[in-house]
């Protein structure tokens, strides 16, 4: 057993280095300037010469050197005669490998700075405390993420799970087929739809009982509630979020466990109980349930790493500030070492948990061995 | 000989006082919305505009235009003199100013902030190229600055009016440490930071210390809540006092009756807002002819989409100026929409349907094809293109449409790589053609993107710039919009008006030549369920 | 041959069903599965149909006693290829038939071979379209000149094919019979948009499940016959696209392709090149489970080749549950292109940019829920039928 998590854990790091150089490439590669793109966003007209210096100066803090930069310092800079002129086909390839190098050096320069923990600067955002590390401004939007997914899963477990096994027990009959309808009813409205109707019908000042909160988490002056009124505060604001979030979990989940339970219920040894003579009730809840349970927690163990990602639909129509809506605005915004950080963060954690899902799979299940 | 040297030294001094209030009018928390949170409150590095607006109430600047009749007044400073040639502008501290920890505003913070602005290494390089003229700036005593220029330029004493910031507060030894500086707002200005909860909300409390009449508000807050919809639900349901808002919920709202008992409806127009437009590119062959371009102009049925797609909401611009100040000249009226007037000037350029296959053919054959692209994200931007590409479509003219991410796009405006573009430009109470069309600006990626070239108006716009008495400068900026009428570089589009719902909670709100303004507002002591409670 | 040997239970039966007749016999006892089916057939012939639907064309137009047939013209090259596949999927049962009758001998599957008779017909058809006319685009001012024909038989709603000045008067109006879906923000017909809509929604659902499956096959398979290192090499590859979040990886691959490219094809060859992880891991599990199977073992011991052996028999046997991922896929693709959308970045009229642009203003409820209700419909029908397929696949549930 031992050496097959290593095996595993050795197996994770191409991996790593894979989405990672990945993601890099296509980040560097990718054509336009986002840096001078973002300054002139932010400043309106600007005198040309002090954008190109402000980028420049954003670029040397940033690392994103070029080829160039580097190969002239070790080399010295070639004279005047011997520069390319900036047209042909010979200009365009040694460009796009003068890109490449620089990408690629670039990368390597990232995965050194990864080992002193440098994680490099955000270009777009600040932490409220003025941080542009990338893995505090990841980590001061964790909790809010975190804790509606929390909430979003207890609810996917407790509302699934018994739906499931109500289905399985009325195989066949109108609950059934009722329930598998609705459930994949619910799986098909997109959550852009649902989100806005909530918040448009439901929402305060919206269209019809509008009693919801429409935005973030707390109310105003929450640092002043005593916890029992945080707790309330803070739930009353997430009833929205958490529906938009769970409804087509709870629809995927419901299947499955109603898949699960029939599986076990048709197995051999229920037969066998059944013909012990043991209560129905005592077959269903105590030895098929138990069983059946076990590929819904290896997918629910399988999503916890989803929790640091947020969906940046949800957070956009409810203004919470969450990771979703950090990340997309990274990818947009080509926000280097934003992008590389959560793609470091979401493919380890990604891994390991499904490591702990095989694992806790082979502890649950003895027939599975691994080698 | 004394008469003659004070005619010799253009002196200024009209002081704002900010207004007065009654004891009973003080009070109240201010509620606000941002759509987005600003990345950084730096004095100085900051580069959005939630940023400016905070700043707005924190910090002060040495002069600042009257909202109504925008001539310069002294805030920090006292009186000034600006020099016969010009160049040199002396700045008089009122003794009384004082930042929020009670140390008086000297020369030296000043001084400090200027030469903070011109440090290579601090971020400020979009506020310090509007001082690349500028020599120095040295103090002269305690009270007394002195700003000198290398060169005439009506703007100098504008932009010599800078925002100060005080010196043993910001003071640094390393740059990066300054440009590091997040929240922290210490200023002479009527309001101090609060707190910055981020993701919730950002609060400025009352300057206990403030140097000048208190405004009547004791906090400001704003929300940060980012779509219009969920803001607007906000406004209604009473948890947000002031929302400037879009043209369609303005017209959804203002006819309801439960919104006039509440709100007051603001409609104005500001500098602030600025213009769209439709940018040719004159250095292509296509747009290269000026009839080309006026029959373009001729096919924007500007009222129209303006009525249609803007509700009104604004008005139809034909030059580059904002329409209240001295520089727009008002007796030019815009071109009409007319589709035969577009297809006479174009056949006058040689485009006609020689082949009959329904497009626009020149002698060469070639058919009558551009690109129009913009910048993605925004659904007007869209909606126009569409509608045009439908219209010229129906003259004969094949434009295709593509929308580009925004940092691809730049680089397309900085390598001229493009036949039409729409994008807007934000303005001033005064602003100076020569960043977006003088023929200097065209290389080297600067604004004027759409390379426009024109002797005489380069010779108008330099003659501005040195212009110093402000009727004759605007005479000679009334040639150059002519001009620009005549060559429609642009299709200028339109100038967009703020709309603002405030709350009746709010009192004192006025309309100003300017716009709003924020000091005139007063709350009173809140209702038990207003303040706490946004 | 031999009359003595213990006959196969099939003989007693009747002619032997291949399977994918079994699964076809199965799916046909659900209703919901048919249900589904026809609906999608009717959203795919409406889609390739708009311009009949609805549109300023005239189908055919009478004037000055000449009679013409303008929307003919009009059609692009895509539009006709699109029909003819429709056409040629639908005489599909009738070249089998062809086929059978004249060829008796053992061989490749006549289903197979009407299909390459099918495809190869398109392709030349297609490639000739393509190459040689180019579609009227001009103003047609049809509409503005109804008055002068004798007679002009336009689409079922007569409407701009595209917004102008005209239009933007009948802006934001609710549904009525001249626009059974209301009119939305620049008066242009919703009916028309969800109609043209759907074409996107359609492309990039065939089109992007096509890729994805293409590139899942052939790598699953690989993958699970060859197992070791290639195994392992391509399951790094795969857990690579994997744990990259599809969202992120689709806005950053978005940002790299070239702006010459069409955005639509950009956002579906991104779609197709991200989602394949999923169908990789099916085929490689079949593969897994068919190379252990004897007519493998036998193949094998007759001496085929290698690529014969995947080609002709490992891929095919496996292909059915990829089939559900694939029909799984394509409402998955719909609402990959909604949250695109959202994000602004598609830029071809879609229902995710209906949705988007409507949900701002509830309102206009015909906007949104048009828009709403199209996708609602969509994912549900192909999820009905995946789930069908599903079923009818699963050799347990054959009673």
């Amino acid at each position: 057993m031992k050496t097959y998590i290593l095996k595993r854990l050795l197996l994770m790091i191409p991996t790593i280095v894979g989405i990672t150089l990945l993601t890099y490439l296509i980040v560097r590669l990718a054509p336009g300037d986002p840096i001078e793109a973002m300054i002139r966003n932010q400043s309106g007209n600007i005198d040309p010469k002090a954008m190109k210096e402000d980028a420049q100066k954003i670029r040397e803090r940033l690392g994103l050197i070029d080829y160039h930069y580097v190969r002239d310092r070790f080399f010295g800079a070639p004279s005047e005669e011997e520069r390319p002129q900036p047209t042909g086909a010979s200009y365009k390839v040694t460009d796009a490998l003068d890109t490449v190098a620089s990408a690629g050096i670039g990368y390597g320069r990232w995965v050194g700075h990864l080992a002193t923990g440098d994680f490099g600067e955000s270009i777009k955002y600040r932490t409220s405390s003025g941080s542009r590390n990338p893995l505090a401004l990841i980590a001061e939007r964790i909790p809010v993420t975190a804790t509606l997914n929390i909430i979003a899963e207890l609810l996917i477990f407790f509302i699934a799970i018994p739906v499931g096994l109500a289905a399985a027990r009325h195989q066949g009959k109108w609950f059934d087929r009722a329930s598998s309808f609705v459930m994949l009813a619910f799986w098909s409205v997109p959550t852009v739809l649902a989100g806005t109707v909530l918040l448009g019908f439901l929402g305060k000042g919206g269209l019809g009982w509008s009693g919801f909160p429409i935005a973030g988490l707390h109310s105003f002056g929450y640092e002043k509630f005593s916890w029992g009124e945080y707790l309330a505060d803070t739930l009353w604001h997430s009833v929205l979020p958490v529906v938009c979030l769970t409804y087509g979990g709870i629809a995927y989940l419901a299947k499955l466990g109603r898949a699960s339970l029939l599986e076990n219920l048709r197995a051999d040894y229920v037969r066998t109980a059944r013909a012990k003579g043991l209560p129905e009730s005592r077959v269903v809840y105590h030895h098929a349930l138990r069983n059946s349970l076990l590929p819904m927690i290896t997918v629910m163990v399988l999503t916890l790493p989803g929790l640091i990602g947020g969906s940046v639909i949800v957070e956009t129509i409810f203004s919470i500030q969450g990771t979703g809506l950090l990340l997309v605005n990274a990818a947009q915004a080509y926000d280097l070492a934003l992008i590389m950080t959560e793609t470091l963060l979401y493919g380890v954690l990604t891994l390991v948990f499904l490591l702990i899902g095989d694992l806790l799979y082979a502890w649950a299940d003895p027939r599975v061995r691994y080698e | 000989m004394l008469a003659l040297c004070l005619s010799l030294l253009a002196a200024s001094s009209a002081f704002a006082e900010p207004p007065r209030f009654a004891p009973e009018q003080m009070g109240g928390t201010l509620r606000g919305n941002f759509n987005a949170e600003p990345q950084t409150l730096n004095p100085l590095t900051y580069k959005d505009v939630y940023a400016a607006i905070v700043h707005d109430r924190v910090f002060e600047s040495l002069i600042d235009r009257n909202p109504d009749t925008l001539e310069f007044e002294g805030i920090l400073a006292e009186r000034w003199e600006v020099s016969a040639d010009g160049k040199v502008i002396t700045f008089y501290l009122n003794p009384k100013a004082r930042f929020s920890d009670g140390t008086p505003v000297t020369a030296d913070d000043v001084v400090f902030t200027y030469q903070t602005i011109m440090n290579p290494q601090i971020d400020a390089r979009s506020i310090a190229s509007y001082f690349e003229d500028c020599q120095g700036c040295e103090k002269v005593d305690d009270r007394t600055v002195r700003f000198t220029w290398k060169k005439v330029y009506f703007k100098s004493l504008e932009t010599s009016g800078i925002l100060v910031i005080p010196k043993h507060v910001y003071e640094f030894k390393d740059p990066k440490a300054f440009n590091e500086i997040n929240d922290k707002l210490v200023g002479s200005g009527p309001y101090q930071l609060g707190e910055w909860k981020t993701g919730q909300h950002l609060m400025l409390v009352r300057n206990e210390n403030y140097w000048r009449q208190p405004p009547a508000i004791d906090r400001v807050v704003w929300r940060f809540i980012l779509e219009d919809q969920a803001a607007v639900q906000a406004l209604l349901a009473g948890e947000l006092d002031d929302l400037g808002v879009a043209p369609e919920w303005w017209v959804k709202l203002t006819p309801r009756a439960d919104v006039r008992d509440r709100f007051q409806m603001l409609r104005y127009s500001s500098p602030g807002n600025g213009y769209t437009y439709i940018g040719w590119n004159n250095a292509r062959p296509l747009f290269a002819d000026r009839r080309v371009r006026l029959a373009m102009t001729h096919l924007v049925w500007r009222q129209e989409l303006l009525k249609y797609l803007l509700y009104d909401i604004g008005e139809v611009t034909t030059g580059p100026f904002w329409s209240k100040s001295q520089q727009y000249d008002l007796s030019i009226k815009p071109w009409p929409f007319s589709r035969q007037e577009a297809l006479r000037l174009l056949k006058e350029a040689g485009w006609q349907d020689r082949s009959g296959d329904g497009w626009l053919e020149n002698e060469k054959g070639e058919r009558f094809e551009f690109e129009f692209c913009s910048a993605a994200g925004n659904p007007l931007t869209r909606d126009i293109a569409r509608i045009l590409q439908e219209e010229f479509r129906r003259v004969g003219i094949d434009m295709h449409v593509r929308l580009y991410e925004w940092s691809v796009f730049t680089v397309k405006l900085d390598n001229h790589d493009f036949d039409a573009v729409m994008l807007g430009w934000s303005g001033a109470v005064e602003d100076d053609p020569y960043q977006i069309w003088h023929s200097s600006q065209i290389a080297d990626r600067g604004s004027n993107f759409i390379s426009f070239r024109n002797p005489e108006a380069d010779r108008l716009i330099e003659e501005a710039r040195v212009t110093l008495d402000a009727a004759k400068r605007s005479a000679i900026y009334h040639r150059f919009h002519r001009l620009l009428h005549e060559q429609q570089p642009y299709t200028f589009l339109w100038r967009r008006e703020s709309l603002r719902l405030v709350s009746n909670r709010v009192k004192g709100v006025k309309v100003h030549t300017l716009g709003l303004d924020w000091r005139d507002w007063w709350i009173g002591k809140d209702e038990a369920k207003g303040a706490a409670a946004p | 041959m031999s009359s003595l040997l213990p006959q196969p239970d099939s003989a007693l039966l009747g002619r032997p069903r291949s399977y994918g007749a079994i699964v076809w016999g199965q799916l046909r006892k659900r209703s919901s599965a048919m249900i589904s089916l026809a609906i999608i057939l009717v959203l795919a012939l409406a889609a390739m149909l708009a311009p009949f639907v609805a549109g300023e064309v005239p189908i055919r137009w009478v004037e000055n006693g000449e009679a013409s047939w303008p929307i003919f013209r009009y059609l692009t090259n895509a539009e006709y290829v699109a029909m003819l596949a429709f056409v040629l999927a639908a005489a599909l049962p009738l070249t089998v038939r062809l086929v059978r009758r004249r060829a008796e001998r053992v061989g490749a599957s006549p289903l197979m071979r009407a299909i390459a008779i099918h495809a190869g017909i398109w392709i030349v058809v297609a490639a000739g379209l393509l190459t040689l006319r180019e579609p009227e685009r001009r103003y047609g001012f049809y509409l503005e000149r109804a008055g002068e024909a004798q007679s002009a038989w336009f689409p079922l709603i007569p409407t701009p094919r595209y917004p102008g000045y005209e239009s933007l008067v009948h802006r934001d109006e609710p549904p009525s019979w001249q626009h059974p879906f209301g009119t939305g923000r620049l008066g242009d017909d919703i009916l028309l948009r969800i109609l043209y809509g759907g074409r996107t929604a359609l492309t990039i659902g065939f089109v992007a499940v096509g890729i994805s499956a293409c590139i899942g096959v052939v790598l699953g398979s690989l993958s699970g016959y060859f197992l070791r290192w290639v195994d392992l090499m391509v399951m790094r590859l795969a857990e690579i696209f994997m744990f990259i979040p599809q969202l992120v990886l689709i806005i950053i691959i978005l940002a790299v392709i070239p702006s010459s490219v069409d955005p639509l094809w950009a956002v579906v060859f991104v779609i197709g090149v991200t989602g394949w992880t999923g169908t990789y891991r099916l085929m490689r599990a079949e593969l897994l489970r068919i190379r252990g199977e004897d007519y493998m073992t036998a193949a094998r011991a007759l001496g085929l080749p290698t690529w014969r052996l995947l080609l002709r028999h490992a891929i095919p046997n496996g292909l059915a549950p990829i089939l559900v991922g694939a029909t799984f896929g394509i409402a998955g693709a719909v609402f990959i292109e909604v949250s695109l959308a959202f994000l602004n970045l598609v830029q071809t009229p879609s229902w995710g940019e209906l949705l988007t642009d409507g949900r701002q203003h509830l309102e206009t409820w015909w906007v949104w829920g048009s828009a709403g209700a199209a996708i609602f419909v969509t994912v549900l029908v192909y999820n009905l039928l995946g789930e069908a397929i599903r079923d009818a696949i699963d050799p347990k549930l054959k009673v």
